[in-house]
């Protein structure tokens, strides 16, 4: 076994690793080009962006309702001296206790 | 007394030669393999079968067709060899149609920076081709045909050695197998040895969703952009992205079914059975063999650590670091590179889920080995 390489097999494994190297680095640089770019127009877009995007629309009116929800309840239980009863309540109330009503 | 001897003489006992014997041990080895430790069965135990019946004497199994005075005497595995690998190169295709049926892009295309790791882990391919041509004892359709072990894609190694030295078909076939089955052996420590415990504990975020619209087109730009560049890897590329297509459309399930079930499990019956009949006794007890399975590894490990090592040149541009036990998944073997690196980055850090991560450089892997193939197969057969 010798360790010698051919000058002619030297300088055609040469050229082989330079376009071979060369052009898997190339293809990949422009395929991330290319991915990046797909996955920028075409790619969903953050909640909260997309004003045509229903689901978007509906999470955000489902967290507004949660928001205004959570204020109020707050609210009456700062409150909670003056809590008015729900109507159903009044009606289990004992008539002997005054309805607030 | 006479007719005893000739019967006797005619018999495959009386003329199995040493080197047979051992084969059909190396063959029971794979097969032991395949079904006692469940060691890449649906690759080893048709191998070992296809060695074992190879190598039986007298059978002719491997014989090739011939046109010589109208006589066909060819054996099945020298038709399978012939129409399937050598002649029409159709297994690999076919394959790589199934591969594409069940490959997920979408890593991929949520982080596209995991391409260039894939990209950087075919440096494998390049030092297992330097190697074998510095051995002196291989030419160098040859030493691609071994160089190309590094991509560790078993269906791309044979299509490469069908085309450029359809005589070590067998060996590099098995070698590109066997060291895909050791992935989870050969690649962690090398691992470890390139990267500190810290960067193995630095932890990726979950990555973004991907569209419908992306994982329909990605492959079609992929497909293109990779043809137009390296026309003579179409056979691997065009199917793998048809494969992914039939999928991703999500309107021809069955056909998509097909691929992933029909085509690619009777392509692998196929393919492996005549790989391993490609291992008679006669090719294998040479001091090339004993080279291509040291420079297969040489070929495997280079890929291994080219990957990391770049992954580490990139963090030192990116301002989120990417955990580089992902860049040793580039050198392909899906899906079991991916899932060491996952493995050795939750042995660093519990917190760490690097599986869907390291797919993005593993899918990339397998369209940068196919790229180097196409050169190969264009400077190499035209020049």
């Amino acid at each position: 076994m010798t360790f010698e390489i051919n000058p002619a097999v030297l300088q055609e494994g040469l050229g082989l690793t330079a376009i071979g190297v060369s052009t898997a680095f190339a293809l990949l640089v422009v395929l991330y080009a290319g991915v990046w770019a797909v996955g920028r127009f075409l790619g969903p877009k953050p909640p909260g962006l997309d004003e045509s995007d229903s689901t978007a629309s509906d999470g955000r009116d489902k967290a507004l309702a949660a928001a205004v929800a959570v204020s109020v309840l707050r609210e009456i239980h700062d409150n909670s001296a003056e809590l008015p009863p729900r109507s159903s309540d009044s009606q289990l109330l004992p008539q002997s206790q005054p309805s607030i009503d | 007394m006479t007719e005893f001897i000739d019967f006797y003489q005619s018999t495959g006992i009386a003329n199995i030669a040493w080197q047979q014997a051992v084969m059909i041990l190396v063959g029971l080895g794979f097969i032991f393999l395949a079904v006692a430790r469940n060691m890449e069965p649906y690759e080893l135990l048709p191998i070992g079968l296809g060695i074992v019946a190879v190598n039986m004497p007298l059978t002719g199994l491997a014989t090739l067709p011939t046109e010589a005075a109208g006589v066909q005497e060819a054996g099945i595995f020298g038709i399978t060899f012939h129409y399937g690998l050598a002649f029409w190169n159709i297994l690999p295709p076919l394959m790589f149609l199934g591969l594409g049926a069940s490959t997920d892009f979408g890593p991929m295309i949520a982080n596209p920076k995991t391409l260039m790791l894939g990209a950087a882990a075919q440096i494998g391919i390049f030092a297992a081709f330097w190697g074998a041509l510095a051995t002196g004892r291989f030419d160098i359709p040859e030493a691609a045909a071994i160089g190309i072990i590094g991509g560790a894609d078993g269906p791309t190694t044979i299509f490469i050695s069908a085309k450029l030295a359809p005589d070590m078909l067998g060996i590099t076939a098995v070698i590109a197998y066997s060291y895909v089955a050791t992935v989870a052996f050969i690649q962690p420590p090398l691992m470890k040895l390139f990267t500190t415990k810290k960067e193995r504990e630095i932890e990726m975020k979950p990555l973004r969703d991907v569209s419908r619209r992306e994982k329909l087109i990605i492959p079609l730009v992929i497909m293109i952009a990779v043809i137009l560049l390296v026309p003579r890897s179409a056979p691997l590329i065009s199917m793998f992205m048809i494969g992914n297509l039939l999928k991703e459309s999500g309107v021809v399930p069955r056909l998509a079914q097909a691929a992933t079930d029909v085509i690619l499990y009777t392509a692998t019956i196929f393919l492996m059975l005549t790989i391993g009949a490609q291992l008679a006794s006669e090719r294998v007890f040479e001091l090339d063999t004993l080279l291509i399975l040291v420079l297969g590894l040489v070929a495997f490990s280079a890929g291994t650590v080219g990957g990391i090592l770049f992954a580490k040149v990139m963090n030192l541009f990116l301002k989120e670091k990417i955990n580089p036990l992902i860049g040793s998944a580039g050198v392909s073997a899906v899906p079991m590179a991916a899932r060491t690196s996952h493995h050795l980055g939750q042995e660093a850090n519990p917190k760490n889920f690097l599986l869907y991560h390291a797919m993005g450089p593993n899918a990339a892997g397998v369209i940068g080995s196919a790229a180097v193939a196409g050169v190969f197969l264009a400077l190499i057969q035209s020049g």
